[in-house]
């Protein structure tokens, strides 16, 4: 498959997945690029994979983990007043749900967010989602069970 | 009220439908990469003439340089194209170091580092800049000192690697630096180590070498053993490289007290004859050291 092709028809099934994990569009776009430029210069490499879109994702989850190492001290995750407001919801409830959740899914630790878009979002199993983040199964498992106990105890209390 | 995990899958694909279309990404992507591509090739005409005087180059920088006469070739073909600066998290063109291709100086960037935010290198000691890579508000540039003894005890390969980042109204900060010293990148999430002779160097007949391997990354003191990957042997008409990786250990945070070397035999396909032994996680290989002297 040729590169620009693979962009051209995988771009927004990235930025989608990126931006869950970010919560931000404009650093959505950037991991996105940063995978993109580094799926470009391995291209070879990467269509030699058994399935390159899950390649290039986990460069996209590689970049959004790296860049936790790069942010600095006085930076914290995005914060619920600069997410984007979602549609108009029919309920109410429905909504101050769904908002409390999101804002709580921003405050996670970059991993445990990462496993839980991967589990609920990409319906990736455990062994998927280890294999693409590049850990155990039993960290899948972890990160994924200290944040829905996070969740849930925001959500309860909300 | 609905469950947790139902709630939790309804909010991602709610939210998911904001993500951004990207429709300018094709044009970045292909602008950024087609830029790199173009001037790889381009270089790599030149490079190919003139690889005599580009290895004399770059092996001037080595700090390891040993004082007899040593042909360093260009690097295998086995590793990715590309070098770093001992991270993964940033890879650039090898041809950067002879080309050297200068930043702007009247772009904001290349005012910002003369100006508002220099880097802790001083001025008088730097000779020129290159902006290896940016991505988003995030730049990489390598600054180029000049060769003098202030700046050789600074930085014995010349070269100092700094992070710039772009706040929201669009000045730079410098963020962090250290001295680069290029190792080829590999693509294969292994970490890199490097390797000694235990002893004297084994003779022309020898078809066998015994290596110490010494994982560069921190690792809480920890034994590569059980985690070493087969060595990587590069043939050449005047030289053999041997370049060693190490599975990553296990766990999330290590200190970096020094990691012990592990004894690893290599087969080579060939006998040695008397050609030499360089380790190829350098750029250029550098060649090996015996562990007593290391």
């Amino acid at each position: 498959m040729d590169f620009y092709e693979y962009v051209v028809n995988h771009r927004r099934p990235l930025l989608r997945f990126a931006y869950l994990l970010t919560g931000d569009a404009h650093h959505a776009e950037d991991i996105v690029q940063t995978a993109l430029l580094r799926a470009f210069r391995h291209w070879r490499q990467v269509t030699r994979e058994d399935h390159p879109d899950a390649y290039v994702r986990r460069m996209v989850v590689n970049a959004f983990l790296d860049a936790r190492r790069r942010r600095s001290a006085s930076e914290k995750p995005t914060a619920t007043g600069n997410m984007p407001v979602g549609a108009e919801r029919d309920h109410a409830d429905t909504h101050a749900e769904r908002a409390a959740m999101w804002a709580k899914l921003a405050e996670l630790p970059r991993a445990q967010r990462a496993v839980l878009v991967l589990r609920y979002y990409e319906d990736l199993d455990d062994s998927n989602i280890a294999e693409l983040m590049g850990c155990g199964s039993s960290t899948v498992r972890s990160n994924a069970a200290r944040g829905l106990a996070s969740l849930r105890k925001e959500w309860t209390r909300a | 009220m609905h469950d947790l995990e139902s709630t939790l899958r309804a909010t991602l694909a709610d939210r998911a439908a904001e993500a951004p279309t990207g429709d300018d990404l094709v044009d970045v992507v292909r602008r950024r990469g087609g830029v790199q591509r173009t001037r790889r090739r381009i270089a790599g005409t030149a490079i190919a003439l003139g690889i005599g005087v580009a290895v004399v180059a770059i092996s001037d920088l080595n700090p390891f340089r040993p004082d007899h006469d040593i042909v360093i070739t260009a690097p295998g073909r086995v590793a990715a194209d590309q070098i770093t600066c001992g991270s993964d998290q940033l890879s650039f063109d090898p041809d950067i170091l002879v080309e050297r291709p200068p930043l702007d100086p009247d772009s904001e960037l290349g005012t910002a580092v003369r100006t508002t935010a220099r880097p802790p290198v001083a001025a008088r000691l730097i000779d020129g800049w290159t902006l290896l890579d940016q991505v988003g508000p995030t730049a990489h540039l390598m600054i180029w000192l000049k060769s003098t003894a202030e700046s050789t005890n600074m930085a014995g390969s010349g070269m100092i690697v700094a992070t710039y980042r772009q706040a929201n109204d669009g000045t730079w900060d410098h963020e962090s630096s250290g001295e680069c010293q290029p190792q080829r990148a590999f693509d294969d999430g292994l970490n890199p180590a490097t390797w000694a002779l235990p002893g004297a160097r084994p003779g022309p007949e020898a078809t066998s070498i015994t290596i110490l391997v010494t994982e560069r990354a921190c690792a809480s003191g920890q034994s590569s053993e059980g985690r070493l990957a087969d060595p990587i042997v590069e043939y050449r008409d005047d030289a053999v490289l041997i370049t060693t990786r190490v599975e990553p250990p296990v766990g999330d945070v290590f200190n970096c007290l020094g990691n012990p070397a592990t004894e690893v035999t290599v087969e080579l396909d060939e006998p040695l004859g008397d050609r030499q032994l360089l380790d190829g996680m350098w750029f250029p290989a550098r060649p090996v050291q015996e562990a007593e002297r290391r």
